[in-house]
């Protein structure tokens, strides 16, 4: 079995990558029954994570299919990567008598190319468990038992982040929703521009179409379920870049 | 001060080169149903009274304490089944080699290899019966061949070496260590003295004696509020029995109390036993309500720095290491968990050191599971 663990910034890039799977034949996983032994110690077994009652329960989404398993984890946040991944590391290799195939990593490059966030991961991540030092450049895939790799949105080169990769695939999928959605947040006054950072437009955008197709859900269910990544979007080149890198990872 | 820093076992019944490095003052170790946790615990007795044939006959009759006398394997095969079994050329042939150890105790560097030939011996039937130790049979010979157990104790203490060689018959010798023989203190508690073995008298009254009785009242009222007080109390005027104080019946044999309140006693008593030296507990969590673990805990991780005490324990339980964890966060470096993991493949038993702080994050912020 091929098991393969990512790290991924937060839910929205979990489900990007999750229809990127779904594409090839994964299932997600829902019952605990069907989930491959290996990852059973990654299932929280206690509530509220760090007494925090308003934290959620920091559990991996996993995605199966014949001969190979994926346990994708949101770090709920940028900084909080390395430390969810050294700690998992930490935690399951070399136990169970079984190692993992592959290991990656997937966040965004934010205000600046995509080596700068590169360079910080690598440096953060260490080399305590697996030598992520090896990855020179953001999207390659080293070769080795683990295999390793970072992917950094848009497309492992620009600057960006993963809305940017959404926008292009509203545009094309939803192109009616996505220019109204465009002049809608165009239009929006500057005291309500106020608290936005400098990568929030693309977010406010992703937000007004995901509403209008799953009113009232959160973003990462209109992920799930409509064609953000889908058939008609996945030659579109960041999302083609995703599809390139997660083959080359997971192996499949 | 770690009393013991690090343990090397090279042999030692079914554990084959395992280091542990870096033993703290807390020491949790983990892992499945025999990856051999209460091994170490037993290496650790051993190592820490070197050359003490007694000590091998307590630590090799440890597991047995629970079983009725006549279900008992005799006191020769528990001494030779601590040794390493390895299969010999000849079908079934079973063959026991040393048993190795290597630990650094105080600083100072312990080398402890002991062999054992299985053997026999010509004794003196009416010798031996004067000492109460077999059966005699209605021979009318006076001497007998009788199994024994040719050991060779070949110890290097901070690179003095000190060889002995000494025949061990079988013979039940009570269980009191040579405490010239004895380079740091340990108290081993097993999952079922609370039940078998008495609260020491002596251990009880030193903790009186230096000011632990307090605090142990309190602990024992989180468990059970009408307890008062602990006294010992001498009804047939020559043994001294605990007695708890009752808040509306009186003074009550802490016999007749349950498993938890037992435990805390011969916990908190062996915690005195242990003083300056190392406390060996097995399965921790025994008797305790998952409730009052972490209060257990704060007390035993206090008492453990109040008297110079040095703790490994093992444990399955995830509220056990919560506990811990929860007992003194301001402190985490102190505390380390080993986890043991067996290779079923070539039967070697590794083992997985996480830092105080590592611990935290995967139990408190992750949920995983560590064990």
């Amino acid at each position: 079995m091929e098991l393969s663990y990512l790290v991924v910034e937060g839910p929205h890039d979990v489900e990007v990558a999750g229809k990127v799977l779904k594409l090839h034949g994964f299932s997600r996983i829902k019952q605990i029954d069907d989930l491959y032994e290996y990852w059973i110690d990654l299932i929280p077994k206690n509530f509220p994570p760090e007494g925090d009652l308003l934290k959620r329960v920091p559990v991996p989404v996993f995605f199966q299919k014949e001969g190979y398993s994926v346990a994708i984890h949101s770090a709920g946040g940028f900084s909080k990567i390395s430390k969810m991944l050294r700690g998992t590391l930490l935690n399951l290799l070399t136990k169970n008598g079984e190692g993992l195939s592959s290991v990656g990593v997937i966040g965004d490059a934010d205000s600046k190319p995509a080596e700068a966030n590169f360079s910080i991961l690598i440096e953060e991540i260490g080399d305590d468990s697996v030598s992520f030092s090896s990855c020179f450049s953001p999207g390659t895939v080293i070769d080795g038992t683990p295999r390793l790799g970072i992917h950094l949105f848009p497309d492992n080169s620009n600057k960006g982040t993963l809305e940017d990769l959404l926008i292009e695939s509203a545009s094309v999928r939803y192109p009616e929703l996505f220019s109204g959605a465009k002049e809608f947040v165009s239009s929006v006054a500057p005291q309500h521009r106020k608290a936005w950072g400098l990568t929030d437009e693309p977010k406010v955008i992703v937000g007004c179409i995901a509403n209008v197709l799953k009113p009232g859900k959160a973003n990462q269910v209109s992920i799930q379920d409509n064609d953000w990544v889908s058939k008609y979007t996945r030659e579109l080149p960041p999302i083609k870049e995703l599809e390139r890198f997660l083959k080359e990872l997971i192996g499949f | 001060m770690e009393h013991i820093n690090e343990l090397y076992i090279a042999g030692y019944r079914g554990i084959q080169e395992l280091k542990l490095k870096n033993l703290s003052r807390i020491n949790l170790l983990v892992g499945k149903n025999n990856a051999g946790k209460t091994s170490i615990l037993e290496a650790v007795e051993l190592i820490s009274n070197p050359g003490d044939l007694n000590q091998l006959i307590q630590t090799a009759r440890g597991r047995d304490r629970a079983t009725l006398t006549p279900r008992r394997a005799s006191l020769l095969d528990s001494v030779i089944w601590t040794f390493p079994m390895e299969l010999g050329g000849l079908p079934d042939e079973q063959i026991h080699t040393d048993i190795n150890l290597k630990a650094y105790l105080n600083k100072k560097e312990v080398k402890y290899n002991l062999s054992c030939l299985d053997t026999t011996e010509l004794v003196d039937m009416f010798k031996k019966a004067d000492e109460g130790t077999e059966t005699i049979n209605d021979s009318e010979s006076e001497f007998a061949v009788v199994r024994a157990l040719d050991l060779t104790f070949d110890i290097t203490i901070g690179g003095k070496v000190y060889k002995q060689k000494k025949t061990f018959l079988g013979s039940y010798a009570p269980f009191r260590k040579n405490p010239e023989l004895s380079l740091l203190t340990t108290k081993m508690v097993t999952p079922v003295d609370h039940r078998l073995v008495p609260v020491s008298p002596k251990a009880l009254t030193n903790s009186i004696v230096q000011g632990n009785k307090e605090s142990l009242i309190k602990l024992l009222q989180d468990f059970d509020s009408s307890i008062e007080d602990i006294e010992l109390l001498s009804p047939d005027d020559q043994t001294a029995v605990p007695y708890f104080k009752h808040h509306t019946k009186g003074y009550l044999p802490i016999s007749i109390y349950g498993d938890g309140i037992r435990r805390v006693l011969t916990v908190a008593t062996a915690v005195l036993q242990a003083q300056n030296g190392v406390l060996l507990i097995d399965e921790i969590e025994t008797a305790i309500h998952a409730k009052m673990l972490k209060k257990f805990f704060e007390w035993l991780v206090d008492s453990c720095k109040t008297f110079n005490v040095q703790l490994i324990a093992t444990t399955h339980s995830l509220e056990a290491i919560d506990g811990i964890l929860s007992a003194d966060k301001e402190n985490l470096s102190d505390l380390t968990v080993y986890r043991l993991e067996k290779d079923e493949n070539n039967n070697s038993t590794s083992s997985k050191r996480f830092i105080g702080e590592d611990i935290y994050e995967l139990r408190f912020s992750m949920g995983q599971d560590v064990r």
